[in-house]
């Protein structure tokens, strides 16, 4: 082969290369904008109107004018106490009416919004506000003991006398209500700046910082409304749930929401009888939800206080989480003019990367089974692990995405993201799928969680698809453990339904009938609960990992 | 609309004091701040992060000299965004008065406007109406000086009487007052323009460990600008908020060291004796003595009780030896510890948020018709290097009128 042919090797792959693309067409990203300018855009038109309400009695709300009065005030305090671009704050806050506020002050100032769990251990906290560099904590009660020690300065948001030390939100806020401008003037804002540093989940690996910048998440926000009727504008109601420090709360939810103009109902912490109050009084109408939320409509006796034959509900979205078909089934029954949706998105992608939703008239519904179909202005490809060739359709490989929403990197690790970001702009997601001749992606699992059972692959999610649809089974979770002779094997953890009687060997046995020999549970435990993350992915790696250390003093 | 404000002016005219004729009052007050504010519980860390600087024993010194300067929040035109355009402000040495100038010009004027625009908004008037202005800084050195500066950002009459108080630092708040005074009592129907502004810029030096008393010093003073608009005889509109019935003025001989302040190519270099307190504390009754013998009727039947004090804060110190040298109770000085906490020492200015913070304390009393009564008659007091006493005695025009017999 000569230097000649070289060129024509490229060409040639790249002819083999399988890319899909959305069955929609590409949407307008607006150039120059900020995340605040993009979602309160027209706000003062409703500027009376309820932008955040919180469900608990006595809660506080927001109207769009306080949102954007507020934003604007925190803004101007942070510039006033020397937060500049680039600067990271972390918010260590629950669900509250003030949240995004908070994280639209920040980005407006032109700094960093990192959010955390306010109910994560102190250690993990402080590992987060060190990592970032944080200038400054947002936190409220929850927190603030946590967090008073991370060494930076805390804003306390609610109760000053339990917050000693810490600087009021509100006197903050009045403080710098009185500064003018500065002589040589603040540097502005810029959609490429980033925005938002959220830590990724931690399921796999090291928590990292993942970069977003304003345009990522304008554009994932433009993606992800496509089919947003304008004329639905201002009234749209959405349950703030799900947790606002992880990606899909803050953008997903009240981004999205603030930017059509709707009200996000908040919600902290899922108790059924507020829920089910909220979902009646305040009118929701799109709420997204982890499957044992939706679990607890259909079987618990308290759902039966409520009347629930006239809620404005029309969809409820679940992510990360396998719903179990007999509990999907139950929930349309229940609740049959509710549509229910999944959706796939990651943090690295600034959110939604893939959904159900398409609205009214645009005449596509995904398969109940699918994650969805690929948004406008999205590339997606599957890859083979080994060989890194795209593959066709119904061929399950890596998805991978390349969009204007993709993460600017992690931060300070230069060599993950140059193993997740490929040079040609790919996100390698780590998760194994494909895409059918319709356009619906499925999502068979995660590459780091397949178990290999003496070389052949077995899917975690397939195998607690078949437990779950047992009905005795109320949860499940799968994962491989080391196994001298097959090289692994799966073993299944299971919480009974209350009453049920089988066994594990009849567990066991159901299983086995119902998939190939080698994808057999080896091992199965029944046990209380399942761990799983904020945001209701399954933490199979902690199970494995505390599943070997039990094994190994027998061993 | 019309009716209804006729009728707001009428009921608040009917519960104050009714204003001397030919006596100047204070018609509207206002105030700006610089766009940093510097929240004084994280200057020791900010200090101690900057200068690498880990000794616990220093940092231990340093947060309780903070503390003592009672300061909370402090407002300053210095940012990072100057110290990025200037580095050379950051390091020993330099000469650094052009630039520091430069900054300082510009940023007094800027503040010194959107005050007067404040206080104008709040009076009710024309800026057209201005006919005289009264300039007070010791934050600027130009030619020509920052009251012409001052009156063109404001868009003033070419025909508007000038008058600049340079270098008279923490006194000259009262100063100006007291020349707006004698400008408004000499010219009927005069409506003085006072504006105060000033900036640390000229003194800033990098914070460095070999000097803890440097921090003191920041710690305590701050920017701002404020303003008053001063006239005798008010109209049916206007809301005359102080009477300033006699001005004097008083220096300390032989105390010209106390307060030492000195030009030079790294910019100002102040020194404050440690004895200023205690030089107050000795001199300031016979001042205030010969002050309330400017009382119309007779001077005896005043007390200290029944007067109201607006005093410059010029530290937590002065306050406290005034308090135990003529026996005031705690809340006496209520608004001038307010002032401190909220604003530090921003010189001249600090009198304007003084009286802003009385008049506040008027309104909210009145508001929840509260059983303490307003003093009628008070004293406004200034410290300043000299040693200057700046002081007038004055009415505060509304407090509620007292039932007599």
């Amino acid at each position: 082969m000569g230097d000649a042919a070289v060129p024509a090797m490229v060409v040639e792959e790249e002819e083999q290369e399988h890319v899909f693309r959305s069955r929609f067409p590409p949407v307008a990203v607006p150039d120059g904008v900020t995340v605040p300018e993009f979602v309160l855009d027209g706000a003062e038109a409703y500027a009376d109107r309820v932008a955040l309400v919180e469900a608990a009695a006595g809660g506080r709300s927001y109207t769009y004018g306080e949102v954007a009065r507020d934003t604007a005030r925190f803004a101007r305090a942070l510039r006033s106490v020397g937060v500049r671009k680039g600067h990271v704050v972390v918010v260590a806050l629950p669900n509250l009416a003030v949240y995004p506020v908070v994280s639209l002050g920040i980005m407006s100032a032109g700094a960093v919004f990192s959010g955390v769990n306010p109910r994560a251990l102190a250690a993990e906290i402080k590992k987060q506000v060190e990592d970032s560099e944080a200038k400054l904590v947002v936190a409220n009660e929850v927190a603030f003991d946590k967090v008073k020690d991370a060494g930076v300065p805390v804003i306390g948001v609610g109760d000053r006398e339990r917050m000693p030390g810490a600087i009021s939100w509100d006197g903050l806020l009045a403080a710098a209500d009185r500064t003018g401008a500065g002589v040589v003037p603040v540097d502005a804002a810029q959609q490429s700046d980033l925005c938002a540093l959220p830590y990724s989940s931690g399921t796999t690996g090291v928590s990292k910082g993942v970069m977003l910048s304003h345009r990522n998440l304008v554009s994932n926000l433009c993606s992800s409304m496509f089919a947003v009727a304008p004329e639905t504008a201002g009234q749209v109601v959405t349950l703030g749930l799900m947790p606002f420090f992880h990606i899909y709360g803050i953008t997903g939810i009240c981004c999205a929401t603030l930017r059509h103009k709707g009200t996000v109902v908040v919600m902290d912490r899922f108790d059924l009888r507020t829920f089910l109050r909220a979902l009646v009084d305040h009118r929701v109408m799109f709420a997204p939800l982890v499957p044992p939320v939706m679990l607890a409509m259909v079987k618990s006796p308290v759902a039966d206080e409520f009347d629930l034959s006239d809620l404005a509900l029309k969809s409820v979205m679940t992510a990360a989480a396998p719903l179990a078909p007999d509990l999907l089934a139950a929930f349309q029954r229940k609740f049959p003019g509710v549509q229910v949706e999944e959706a796939y998105g990651l943090t690295e992608h600034s959110c939604i990367t893939l959904t159900h939703a398409a609205g009214d008239g645009h005449g596509h519904v995904a398969k109940k089974s699918s994650v969805g179909f690929i948004l406008p202005n999205l590339e997606v490809k599957f890859v083979d692990p080994d060989t890194g060739r795209s593959l066709p359709a119904n061929t399950p490989g890596e998805l991978c995405v390349r969009s204007q929403s993709v993460m600017q990197g992690y931060y300070k690790r230069k060599e993950e993201t140059e193993r997740t970001v490929d040079g040609k702009g790919w996100l390698h997601t780590g998760d194994v799928g494909y895409i059918d001749g319709d356009g619906d992606v499925f999502i068979v699992d995660r590459i780091k969680e397949l178990i290999k059972y003496k070389g052949f692959q077995v899917a975690p999610a397939e195998l607690e698809a078949v437990l779950l649809s047992h009905p005795s089974v109320e949860d499940a979770a799968v994962f491989g453990v080391p196994d001298e002779e097959a090289g692994e094997v799966p073993v299944a953890c299971v919480v009974r339904r209350h009453g049920a009687e089988e066994g594990e060997e009849e567990i066991v046995a159901y299983v086995a009938e119902r998939v190939a020999s080698y994808k057999r549970v080896r091992v199965l435990h029944i046990v209380d609960a399942i761990p799983k993350s904020v945001s209701g992915k399954i933490l199979r790696r902690q199970l494995r990992d505390e599943f070997i250390k039990r094994m190994k003093p027998s061993a | 609309m019309v009716s209804t404000n006729a009728g707001g002016i009428a009921s608040k005219q009917a519960s104050s004091m009714a204003p001397n004729p030919g006596k100047a009052t204070i018609l509207a007050l206002g105030h700006a701040f610089p766009q940093q504010l510097v929240m004084q519980d994280y200057v020791v860390d900010g200090f101690m992060r900057n200068t690498n600087c880990d000794d616990p024993e220093l940092k231990e010194k340093l947060t309780r000299l903070c503390k003592t300067t009672t300061v909370k929040t402090r407002y300053v035109v210095m940012s990072e965004e100057i110290l990025k355009s200037y580095p050379e402000l950051a390091q020993e040495g330099q000469p650094t008065m052009k630039q520091r100038l430069d900054i300082s010009n510009k940023a007094v004027t800027q503040m010194a406007t959107e005050a007067s625009l404040a206080c104008v908004r709040s009076w009710g008037g024309a800026l057209s109406e201005i006919t005289h202005l009264v300039y007070v800084s010791s934050s600027e050195a130009r030619f020509p000086g920052g009251d012409l500066h001052l009156a063109r950002a404001l868009g003033l009459s070419p025909d508007v009487r000038r008058v600049m108080l340079a270098f008279t630092g923490c006194s000259g708040g009262v100063a100006g007052l007291r020349v707006a005074k004698g400008l408004a009592e000499s010219c009927p129907g005069a409506r003085v323009l006072l504006a105060t502004s000033e900036t640390t810029i000229v003194g800033f030096r990098p914070p460095s460990p070999d000097r803890p008393y440097d921090l003191v010093g920041v710690a305590l003073f701050g920017d701002g600008a404020g303003a008053a608009v001063v006239g005798a005889d008010p109209t049916p509109v206007e809301r005359p908020l102080f009477e300033l019935h006699s001005a004097l003025q008083r220096f300390l001989p032989d105390t010209d060291k106390t307060i030492d302040g000195r030009l030079t190519e790294e910019g100002i270099k102040f020194q404050l004796g440690r004895e200023l307190p205690h030089i107050i504390e000795a001199n300031v009754e016979a001042f205030c003595q010969k002050l309330m013998q400017e009382h119309p009727q007779a001077a005896d039947k005043l007390t200290y009780g029944d007067m109201f004090w607006a005093v410059h804060p010029g530290g937590p110190a002065i306050l406290t030896k005034m308090e135990g040298r003529l026996g005031l109770d705690g809340g006496k000085l209520r608004a001038s510890r307010s002032a401190l906490r909220d604003f530090g020492n921003a010189s001249s200015n600090t009198i304007v948020y003084v009286l802003e913070n009385m008049v506040e304390e008027t309104r909210q009393r009145r508001e929840e018709a509260a059983e303490e009564e307003d003093c009628e008659w008070g004293l406004i007091l200034a410290f300043g290097p000299g040693i200057t006493f700046e002081g007038i005695l004055a009415r505060n025009l509304q407090a509620r009128a007292r039932a007599r017999d």
